[in-house]
């Protein structure tokens, strides 16, 4: 059994290396995929600038918070966000195409994880750089460097809760076939209630109750409130059970899925 | 044998338009899916304003129904952008590398306007993101209690079509490049994220951003310049700012046009 995990665990890297190669020959994505992050977080830091003029604090938050906010979201989602996997698996089931997949030896799930773990990893070697030096930069030495290593772990959580919706997403496209609108309203979830459009300490104080129970604050909330030191350590037991409970409904989900699904020859 | 009669090469364009139009209702489901997303994306940009207004009053003299009318504005043109013009992003890709190009120059009709014409029918989804830029617009302006005239609304909508030629001519610009540096992936691409400059008041900027915006990349004539002129919060030259960027935009549209096609060369399809 050992053996068998040693052997799956080697195909997943080589899965993520063959990945990232594929990537790597796309070198005009790189420039502009930088270059697209970079201008979403040089507006949005000319809004705060622009908010903190009017006042000097918004929320018990101040213009300092609002950039690293800011640097810290474009960050974790560059990090913890795989990026058309969904899209591309249920295009792949509706032509048939995805047979091919299916036929390999390292199965489904191993294919999109490593689908997705790459992304991730592409993305951060060339936009967290910028985005960490510009962080560097502002906090100084108010930057606990202890908080570090809980940080790592935050996003460790938020990574593997954001693939396995990724992977569910995926799994999806077997039963609903066109899975567009899913992913769309899965966006505009993820973009309002995990903090990635606004802190939630601005929402009224009666939602941010319900959002305490939701899933999506451990994507940016959580590790920002870890790193900044808003939230103790203890608070990653959250995001953890629900990254947890993702993956179970992933893995039930698994074997329905293949079961479901058809195609004409390949 | 039934005789074959040319019509004149405006009605062929209609006819294509028409065509390509149809062929994307044929899809109803991606077509209904590309609305909703279209308007998740609206209603996140107006659920990140009303979030920070709870908190603040003003944002550097802008009250929050302003704000949100620059936001609607900046929606309107930017949909009709995307509806008439998102074929910039893949004009490289599809027209020049893949020769789509050859089939257009043979047909009767003015190429340039065929590309056009094909990119909307692609583009059907944004055009109901114009309409919910004008339910914004509505919202904002009731909002604000503004007395409407029908001369005011008929400048003002003049004006942000004027914008969108605006930013039209820009991106056209960029996608002829083209003729020249030829690539999969358009020059304009990283740009499609500058637009998002546009969507709030320029004074939110510092000043040399504001003069670059205004004389050197015109995003300022995309919705802030047509809403201050509204608001009577700028000079009345404005209009006359937006038409002449918009004129010299595609005069130097025309000129690249005519010189990418006489250069440009195809081993046949």
């Amino acid at each position: 059994m050992i053996a068998d995990g040693t052997q799956a665990t080697r195909r997943l890297v080589l899965l993520i290396c063959l990945h990232l190669r594929r990537s790597a020959c796309y070198r005009a994505n790189v420039i502009l995929d930088l270059l697209g992050a970079l201008l979403t977080v040089v507006v949005l830091c000319l809004f705060w600038s622009a908010v903190f003029r009017s006042q000097t604090a918004i929320a018990g938050l101040d213009l300092s918070y609002m950039l690293r906010y800011v640097l810290l979201v474009r960050l974790i989602l560059t990090a913890t966000s795989p990026s058309g996997v969904a899209r591309e698996i249920a295009d792949r089931v509706r032509d048939g195409s995805l047979l091919v997949e299916l036929v390999r030896p390292h199965g489904l799930l191993s294919s999109i994880v490593a689908q997705c773990v790459s992304s991730c990893l592409w993305r951060m070697v060339w936009i967290a750089p910028p985005l960490v030096i510009a962080l560097a930069i502002l906090s100084g030495p108010s930057l606990a460097l202890c908080r570090l290593p809980a940080f790592l772990v935050a996003l460790l959580i938020a990574g593997t809760y954001n693939i396995g919706v990724e992977v569910l997403l995926s799994l999806s496209a077997f039963w609903l076939k066109r899975n567009e609108g899913v992913l769309h309203a899965r966006g505009f979830l993820d973009a309002l209630l995990s903090g990635a459009l606004v802190p939630l300490a601005l929402f009224p104080e009666s939602f941010q109750h319900v959002l305490a129970w939701m899933p999506f604050r451990g994507m940016i909330d959580v590790p920002i409130g870890v790193l900044l030191g808003d939230f103790p350590h203890l608070a990653l037991l959250h995001p953890a059970a629900w990254g947890l409970l993702v993956w179970i409904v992933c893995s039930l989900l698994h074997r329905k899925a293949l079961h479901r699904f058809d195609a004409l020859g390949g | 044998m039934a005789q074959f009669r040319a019509g004149s090469p405006y009605r062929i364009l209609l006819s294509y338009l028409r065509a390509s139009l149809r062929a994307r209702l044929t899809d109803r489901w991606d077509l209904a899916v590309g609305t909703l997303s279209i308007a998740l994306h609206h209603a996140l940009g107006i659920a990140f304003l009303t979030l920070v207004f709870r908190h603040l009053p003003h944002l550097d003299g802008w009250t929050y129904p302003e704000v949100l009318l620059v936001f609607g504005a900046f929606q309107i043109v930017s949909s009709l952008f995307y509806f008439f013009f998102s074929w910039t992003l893949w004009f490289s890709s599809l027209y020049l590398v893949e020769r789509r190009l050859d089939f257009l120059l043979i047909r009767p009709a003015p190429t340039l306007l065929l590309v056009i014409a094909e990119g909307s029918g692609q583009s059907l989804p944004e055009f109901p993101g114009a309409l919910f830029g004008v339910a914004i617009c509505s919202t904002a302006l009731r909002l604000m209690h503004y007395p409407l005239s029908f001369g005011t609304v008929t400048v003002y909508a003049l004006l942000l079509l004027a914008g969108t030629a605006v930013l039209g001519g820009l991106f056209t610009l960029m996608a002829l490049s083209g003729f020249w540096f030829r690539a999969r992936r358009s020059p304009a691409e990283p740009l499609m994220s500058a637009i998002e400059f546009a969507q709030y008041p320029q004074q939110i900027y510092v000043h040399w951003l504001r003069l670059v915006f205004t004389f050197v990349f015109p995003l300022a004539f995309v919705s802030f310049w047509p809403t201050s002129w509204l608001l009577g919060r700028s000079s009345a030259l404005v209009p006359l700012g937006s038409i002449v960027w918009a004129s010299v935009l595609w005069v130097a549209v025309v000129f690249v046009w005519r010189r990418g096609i006489a250069r440009y060369e195809s081993a046949g399809s």
